[in-house]
């Protein structure tokens, strides 16, 4: 049963073409799927092939039109053949979510080594700079938007994760100073910093329940968010022309967790 | 340079290296033996970072620049969580026409003209506060980011 709270057929993205990059699973399915329930054609853009055609074909079955095509972040000729076969194929594209990422190294500095920076920093900041060159055209083409998923660690600080925290912060900064590049080619750029029950965090609170507890407790809306209703949504938002006029933007859904901007 | 016209070595060069450099620049720091001791004579340790108010608003034309920047600023607050008071970290963030040496962005960010004027001095405006940050009277600041750029960046 359907319990989500989008109804399908809303329609704010008829039309639209949208590509998620890490959209097999995780955040990035959410987003994808709250974006088609609203009319876009999605593309998963992911490494694996299991996840990722299944979570496809999932959409599908649902009636929505959501395609699956391997990329690796890390590969500049890959995000190039997604983004324009994406083009071609669907006839545009007006959004990017960049929301890949690889590397979640925990630990004070030191233990960090150079092989998790490069991790975090190719598939962060350096794919944000290839996605958004590669994109450019078509993006300009339809008077769209580039979307970076970052995190409230960014902002913060971690010293659990300090290189995470880095890396996301640097896709802020870069999201900033695109928007006011690109604003005169009339593309906006924003990123959205959640907190949602992913497969991932649900498989770190069954190894620390007190991480649930402690995530609840600084939360004032009480409660974990849901990748496609909480923050879905929010995507949505920034790929349709209800946002039309917001860029460089950080747009924290997390209940309230991170109230610092 | 715009993001279209640069190559990947030119964008190592404004966002990935200096990154890379920072981190450097805090194992370097967090690697010494002794840290600092705060309740000696001279306090803790200090590390300053010194960025362009790039990294807080972004600008055409230096857009790895202002990535680098944030990041850099996130890795400060992250490290001043993890030493803690055996070392404390400020970033000061100053006008970029103090940095780029007139070929930087530009920091008039706000309609109104800097409340101090600008861009300031590097040895009477941004070496002071260096200093300040050095004292061992200032042992309650770190993590945070001090703008020195005259008034012009007054944002959060």
């Amino acid at each position: 049963m359907n319990t989500s709270t989008i109804p399908s057929g809303a329609g704010l993205l008829d039309g639209r073409v949208a590509l998620i990059t890490g959209g097999g699973a995780g955040i990035g399915l959410g987003l994808a799927t709250a974006m088609a329930r609203h009319g876009a054609a999605v593309v998963l853009a992911s490494r694996r092939s299991e996840v990722g055609e299944v979570a496809a074909a999932e959409l599908r079955a649902e009636g929505l039109r959501a395609f699956w095509v391997r990329c690796d972040v890390t590969d500049p000729a890959e995000i190039s053949a997604v983004v324009h076969s994406t083009a071609e194929d669907l006839g545009r594209l007006d959004c990017l979510i960049h929301n890949a990422l690889d590397g979640s190294a925990s630990g004070p500095l030191e233990d960090a080594t150079d092989g998790d920076w490069a991790a975090l920093a190719a598939t962060s900041v350096r794919a944000s700079y290839d996605c958004a060159r590669i994109a450019h055209p078509h993006l300009r083409a339809t008077g769209g938007s580039l979307v970076l998923l970052t995190s409230a660690a960014g902002m913060e600080g971690s010293e659990v994760r300090p290189l995470y925290a880095m890396a996301k912060a640097a896709q802020r900064g870069f999201a900033k100073g695109l928007a006011a590049e690109w604003g005169p080619d009339g593309i906006r750029v924003n990123c959205i910093a959640p907190v949602a029950m992913t497969p991932a965090l649900a498989g770190a609170i069954h190894h620390d329940p007190s991480l649930g507890e402690r995530l609840v407790a600084r939360t004032p809306l009480g409660r974990i968010g849901d990748p496609i209703d909480d923050v879905g949504p929010v995507a949505v938002f920034l790929a349709g022309d209800l946002s039309r006029h917001v860029t460089g933007q950080t747009l924290v859904v997390d209940g309230g967790g991170f109230r610092g901007l | 340079m715009a993001i279209n016209d640069q190559d990947p070595d030119a964008w190592v060069a404004a966002c990935e290296a200096p990154m890379v450099e920072a981190i450097g620049v805090a194992r370097a720091v967090g690697g010494l033996a002794d840290l600092g001791d705060p309740t000696a004579e001279t306090g803790a340790r200090r590390l300053v970072w010194i960025l362009p108010t790039t990294a807080l608003g972004g600008s055409a034309g230096f857009v790895g620049v202002g990535a680098a920047g944030e990041g850099i600023r996130a890795l400060a607050k992250g490290m001043a969580r993890q030493w803690g008071p055996s070392c404390t970290t400020t970033v000061l963030a100053v006008s970029p026409t103090l940095l780029f040496d007139g070929s930087g962005p530009s920091d008039e960010w706000s309609l109104s003209l800097p409340a101090l004027g600008g861009p300031g001095d590097v040895t009477t405006d941004v070496a002071s506060l260096v200093d300040l940050m050095a004292d061992p009277r200032n042992r309650f600041t770190t993590g945070g980011t001090l703008v020195a750029d005259g008034g012009s960046w007054l944002a959060p």
